[in-house]
C-alpha cells in the first residue's frame, strides 16, 4: 500500500517526537528555571520542526541566526531527517538564547531567589519522576540533588552546560557533539574535560 | 573523572515531562496541520469567516458523532452567529435574486435598482431588436458579398491558369519540355520574369515615343530657327515694303517666344 508523502512525514515526526521529547523538554529545563517556560520552548521546537518537516526542508540553525540550507537538491524524506537530534538542539539552544534575551531581569531575580526552595520544589515535582517505590524521604533527598546540580550547572557557561548535558545526560558521542558544535572532536573531549571540571568546582562551592 | 559527581549528574536524567503534556503537545502539533489546510480555503476571507466555517465544521462533526459538548464552548456564539446569518440569507434574500438561467451573472438587487425595474421591460426588447438587425444586415452583406468574392477568385484562377497555359506553351517551345514536367516555383519565376521583360517593353516604348516626340520637337526648332532667318533675310532685302517689313517683324518675334517658351 503506497503512503502520501504527508503520512510519510506525519509518521516521521512522531517517530521523531516520541524519541527526543524527554531529552529536548529536560536541555531547556536545566537551562530556564520554570517547568512552564521548559513546556513553552519544547512546544515551540517541535512546532518549528514539524513546520520544517512537512516543508521538506533543511534548516541549518546556527548560533548568529537562522539559514535556509537546502530544499531541492536534497532528497526530502532523508535530508530534514539526517540528524534530527542535532536539528531539535540547535533550536532549542537558538530558543533558549531568545528567551534569556527577553528575560534577562527575570533571570536575574530567580538567580537571586534560587535559595527559595519551596518555589523550585514545586516545579521539581512534576518533573522530577522518582523510582515507583521511592519513600518520601528519598523523594525529597533526590529533589535537593537535582536542584543542587541543576544550580551548580546554571553558574556554567553555556557551553559547558551544554556538553554536560549531552555527553553524560544525553549520551552523546563525541562525534556527534562535534557535529553539533561545529567543532573538531578533539577539541569536544577538552571541552568535556573542563566543564565536568568547572561543574565539580561548583558544586564544591556551593557545599 | 570522580564517581560521585557522575552519580550526581546522572541524577538529572529523573527530570522528564508529564506523559500527559507530552501526548497532549504532539496531538496539537499534528492537528494544527488540519487547521490549516481547513481554514486555507477561507483565508482571504478574513478570520472571522473562516472561525465561523470552523464552528460550523465542529458542529457538524458533533451532530454526526452525537457530541453536543461544542454547545457549552464560548464558540456558541460564533456559531449562533452563523446559524441566523444562514436563516436570514435562505428566507429574506434568496426569493429577490433574479435568477434568470439565461443570464451568465446573478445581480444583486441592491447594486443595480435599474435593472429591477427594467426586468422584462422595454429596453430588452430594445436590446433584442437592435442584435437582430445587426445580424440581418451581416446576413446581406454576406449574401450580396460572398458570390463577388467567388467570382473573383474564380477570375483570377482562370487568368492564372491562362498565364499557366501561355506559359506553358512558351516553355515548351523553348526548352523542348512538357509543362506538367514543372514545379510550380518554377512557374512563379516565369511568370516574374515575363513580369519583368513587360515592364521593361513597356518603358522602352514609352522612352522611344518619348524620343521621337523629342526629335520631332526638335526638328520643329530648327525649322522655326530656319524661318526666322528667312525672315530676317526678306527683311533686309530692298525689295520688301515697310508695311511688309513690320509685319515681318513681328513674326520673328513670335517665333523666338516659340522657341523661349520650348527651352524654359
Amino acid at each position: 500500500m503506497f503512503k502520501s508523502e504527508e503520512v510519510k512525514r506525519k509518521e516521521e515526526f512522531e517517530k521523531i517526537y516520541d524519541n527526543h521529547v524527554d531529552q529536548i523538554f529536560r536541555f531547556v529545563y536545566l537551562k530556564v528555571s520554570s517547568k512552564e517556560t521548559a513546556e513553552d520552548i519544547t512546544s515551540k521546537v517541535f512546532i518549528r520542526a514539524w513546520g520544517a518537516v512537512k516543508k521538506g526542508e533543511v534548516f541549518c540553525e546556527r548560533k548568529k541566526g537562522f539559514q535556509k540550507k537546502a530544499s531541492l537538491s536534497v532528497p526530502e524524506s532523508s535530508a530534514s531527517l539526517r540528524n534530527p537530534r542535532a536539528f531539535l538542539y540547535q533550536i532549542a539552544r537558538n530558543l533558549v538564547i531568545d528567551y534569556y534575551r527577553q528575560n534577562r531581569k527575570r533571570e536575574d531575580d530567580e538567580k537571586g531567589s534560587s535559595k527559595n526552595f519551596p518555589q523550585t520544589k514545586v516545579s521539581l515535582e512534576k518533573v522530577v519522576v522518582p523510582d515507583k517505590e521511592m519513600r518520601a524521604d528519598e523523594r525529597a533527598i533526590l529533589e535537593s540533588q537535582v536542584e543542587e546540580v541543576k544550580n551548580a550547572l546554571k553558574g556554567m557557561k553555556e557551553e559547558y552546560q551544554n556538553v554536560i548535558i549531552w555527553y553524560y545526560l544525553d549520551e552523546l558521542t563525541s562525534a556527534e557533539i562535534a557535529d553539533l558544535l561545529e567543532k573538531p572532536e578533539s577539541s569536544i573531549r577538552v571541552l568535556i574535560h573542563r566543564a565536568v571540571s568547572a561543574l565539580r568546582k561548583n558544586l564544591k562551592t556551593k557545599k | 573523572m570522580e564517581k560521585k559527581i557522575l552519580e550526581k549528574i546522572y541524577v538529572l536524567r529523573k527530570i522528564k515531562p508529564e506523559n500527559e503534556w507530552t501526548s497532549k503537545l504532539k496531538e496539537e502539533i499534528l492537528e494544527s496541520q488540519k487547521k490549516e489546510e481547513s481554514l486555507s480555503v477561507f483565508a482571504s476571507l478574513g478570520s472571522s469567516v473562516a472561525k465561523k466555517y470552523e464552528v460550523l465544521v465542529k458542529l457538524i462533526r458533533g451532530v454526526s458523532d452525537g457530541n453536543f459538548s461544542f454547545l457549552k464552548t464560548r464558540n456558541v456564539s460564533a456559531f449562533a452567529g452563523v446559524f441566523t446569518f444562514a436563516i436570514f440569507f435562505f428566507v429574506f434574500m434568496l426569493p429577490h435574486f433574479p435568477l434568470d438561467y439565461n443570464r451568465d451573472i446573478i445581480y444583486f438587487p441592491a447594486s443595480s435598482p435599474a435593472l429591477v425595474e427594467k426586468e422584462g421591460g422595454v429596453e430588452d426588447e430594445e436590446d433584442k431588436r437592435m442584435v437582430a438587425k445587426e445580424e440581418e444586415m451581416e446576413i446581406k452583406k454576406k449574401s450580396i458579398e460572398e458570390p463577388i468574392e467567388k467570382e473573383v477568385a474564380k477570375l483570377r484562377e482562370n487568368v492564372r491558369g491562362l498565364k499557366v497555359e501561355v506559359l506553358g506553351m512558351m516553355i515548351e517551345k523553348e526548352r523542348d519540355i512538357k509543362k506538367e514536367e514543372l514545379t510550380d516555383r518554377e512557374i512563379t519565376r516565369y511568370l516574374i520574369e515575363i513580369a519583368k521583360e513587360d515592364v521593361a517593353t513597356k518603358n522602352e516604348d514609352a522612352m522611344r515615343i518619348m524620343s521621337v516626340e523629342e526629335s520631332k520637337e526638335d526638328k520643329k526648332e530648327d525649322l522655326t530657327k530656319d524661318l526666322i532667318e528667312e525672315i530676317k533675310e526678306r527683311m533686309s532685302s530692298d525689295e520688301t515694303k515697310e508695311e511688309e517689313k513690320e509685319t515681318l517683324y513681328y513674326a520673328i518675334e513670335e517665333l523666338s517666344l516659340d522657341i523661349l517658351k520650348k527651352a524654359q
